[in-house]
């Protein structure tokens, strides 16, 4: 165990934050089995730091911050000194990042250069790189270089070797955050609320949820800037989803000190650039009708939301669709969905997404196709939901592999579509008792006739089996896909 | 009704209505279970045998368009 009393981990105008264990104990176990990692000291001078010895690191600022870093592989041959050299590539992302004041000029497999600015700075550029061989030409002095694959730059790792795993694990309990003013004393004391996570990076923030941090109405999400992918922002910037025709009049609190109010849908400040690359948390305060991701934008930028606020997604569908890395399971309040009709893809692949929803009214909605499609880990109690007036449900469960709810009281006299509704799905995840219910809950209904039903490989017994027949039967004459009668 | 019943192996399938017209296909692996009220129901061993037929109804290349909006079991 590693003894660390007070990590700096955020910074707002006036204030610093540090972590720290409510136990008091200040312990966190470190890991990193080589002794090469390297950190910049108070003086900005880079240094070796001794295997399993926390490094807190200098180069953004005079205030250290806790490096935590992946295993990484310099792929640069004699970086030490860099010469003109030939990199082969995969299509992925690549970080590039070295020290002096000469140029990498990059042609090949990626076009673009990166200009050194002094001995002591280290510059760094990220990019999208194709398959084939990327030709790195070298001019003036390069130090210290390294190309690794990934979206953000580690610290310089000698020689062409793996990395080591830079990792800190914090210790088990309540971890909370204490807030200082500078030259002052401890001002507040603000728990966090689990689960929290350290992110992968340069700037280590914890990032958690203060429930004391939160005001209510307040749309509240950490964003990663560093997730970059085809038509997002670039590597240091945030992009909000805000569409055409949509109403905004709110205040964007960007969690690096600054704010911007935004009215329209296109206005500059709809993209806020920060100064260093990392996660920070933004909250949203005010009238904001229209969010939608559409698979696009910023959608791997936006990860674990605290609270829906006031936030209203409009009317279009596709609201968090593409966003792979939210989850919600801490929220305390729930989305707004009045006035929604259409709600198509809300929630599409959404993969680690979880969130208490059993309380989400669907009273409103005609459109549910695709709503939890792709959500693997997503998982509420819908056995009452008001599905009255659901037309559309095709692949509204799509390999929602964790979703168990109880269906056999919902309304479904009007769904004329449910293609694929569970496929992906099996017995494994979806009970036979499950099934069986829900067969001859549905099969008391009045049901719209022709419809194709998907249950993936769900099987059901011979309990269920008169209810299934009597949906597949005139006047029904559905169409179902299941497992096997068991 | 029409029913494919725990086969063995994969079957590939269409579905349609007393005018001809197609209702849904797809293919369904073995082990599984397929329950139509539909008047007809079409099994084939092969995707291409499928497709074929598929665009005997609809035209040449719609098989091709509608592969991944129409079907009810994955093709793949």
């Amino acid at each position: 165990m590693t003894k660390i009393i007070t990590v700096p981990v955020a910074y707002k105008a006036g204030k610093l934050y540090s972590l720290f264990p409510s136990d008091g104990s200040g312990d966190f176990t470190t890991t990193r089995a080589l002794d090469t990692a390297t950190r910049f000291n108070s003086l900005g001078i880079r240094e070796t730091v001794l295997a399993n010895v926390p490094r807190i690191d200098h180069s953004h600022g005079a205030c250290g911050e806790l490096l935590v870093e992946p295993t990484r592989t310099n792929l640069f041959v004699s970086p030490d000194t860099l010469a003109t050299q030939n990199v082969t590539t995969e299509a992925n992302y690549y970080a590039v990042s070295f020290e002096g004041t000469g140029t990498i000029t990059f042609t090949g497999t990626y076009v673009g250069s990166l200009v050194g600015t002094g001995v002591s700075n280290r510059v760094s550029l990220v990019f999208l790189a194709t398959a084939g061989t990327l030709t790195c030409t070298v001019s003036g002095s390069v130090t210290s270089a390294q190309i690794e694959l990934g979206k953000y730059a580690t610290s310089y790792v000698v020689g062409t070797r793996n990395a080591d795993v830079h990792s800190v694990n914090l210790p088990s309990g309540t971890l909370q955050v204490k807030e200082y003013t500078y030259g002052g004393g401890v001002r507040d004391v603000i728990p966090l609320v689990s689960p929290y996570t350290i992110k992968e990076g340069f700037i280590q923030k914890i990032i958690g949820t203060s429930t004391k941090d939160l005001v209510a109405g307040d749309f509240v999400a950490n964003w990663d800037t560093r997730e970059v992918s085809p038509g997002s922002s670039n590597y240091f910037q945030v992009k909000l989803p805000i569409i055409s025709g949509g109403t905004y009049n709110f205040t964007a609190d960007w969690g690096d000190g600054t704010s911007s109010t935004i009215t329209t849908y296109n206005q500059a400040e709809v993209t806020h650039t920060y100064s260093v690359a990392g996660v920070y948390t933004v909250k949203l305060r005010g009238i904001i009708n229209g969010w939608r991701f559409v698979s696009g934008g910023d959608r791997l930028k936006i990860g674990d939301i605290a609270q829906w606020g006031t936030l209203k997604v409009g009317n279009n569908g596709n609201y968090f669709h593409g966003c792979n890395n939210i989850n919600a399971s801490t929220v305390s309040d729930q989305i707004d969905v009045s006035g929604i009709t259409n709600a198509t893809r809300f929630f599409d692949s959404c993969l680690k997404f979880t969130c208490n929803l059993d309380y989400l009214d669907f009273s409103g909605f005609t459109d549910t196709s695709y709503m939890f499609q792709d959500c693997w880990l997503f998982n509420s109690d819908f056995s009452s939901a008001n599905v009255s007036n659901v037309v559309n449900a095709r692949n509204m469960f799509n390999n929602a592999y964790a979703y168990n709810s109880s269906m056999a009281n919902w309304n479904v006299s009007n769904i004329t579509n449910l293609t694929a509704f569970m496929n992906g799905k099996t017995t494994a995840n979806y009970s036979t008792t499950l099934m069986d219910a829900l067969y001859n809950g549905w099969s008391l209904l009045t049901l719209q006739p022709n419809v194709v039903c998907g249950f993936g490989t769900i099987e059901y017994t011979a309990a269920g089996a008169g209810g299934r027949a009597i949906m597949a039967g005139a006047p029904n004459n559905w169409t179902i896909t299941s497992g096997t009668q068991i | 009704m029409a029913e494919i019943t725990k086969t063995s192996i994969k079957r590939f399938y269409y579905i349609a209505n007393s005018l001809g017209g197609i209702v849904t296909f797809g293919k369904l692996d073995k082990d599984s279970v397929l329950t139509t009220g539909q008047p007809v129901l079409k099994q084939y061993a092969l995707e291409t045998e499928l497709e074929i037929a598929i665009d005997a109804i609809n035209g040449a290349g719609w098989y091709a368009n509608n592969k991944s909006d129409e079907q009810d079991t994955p093709i793949s």
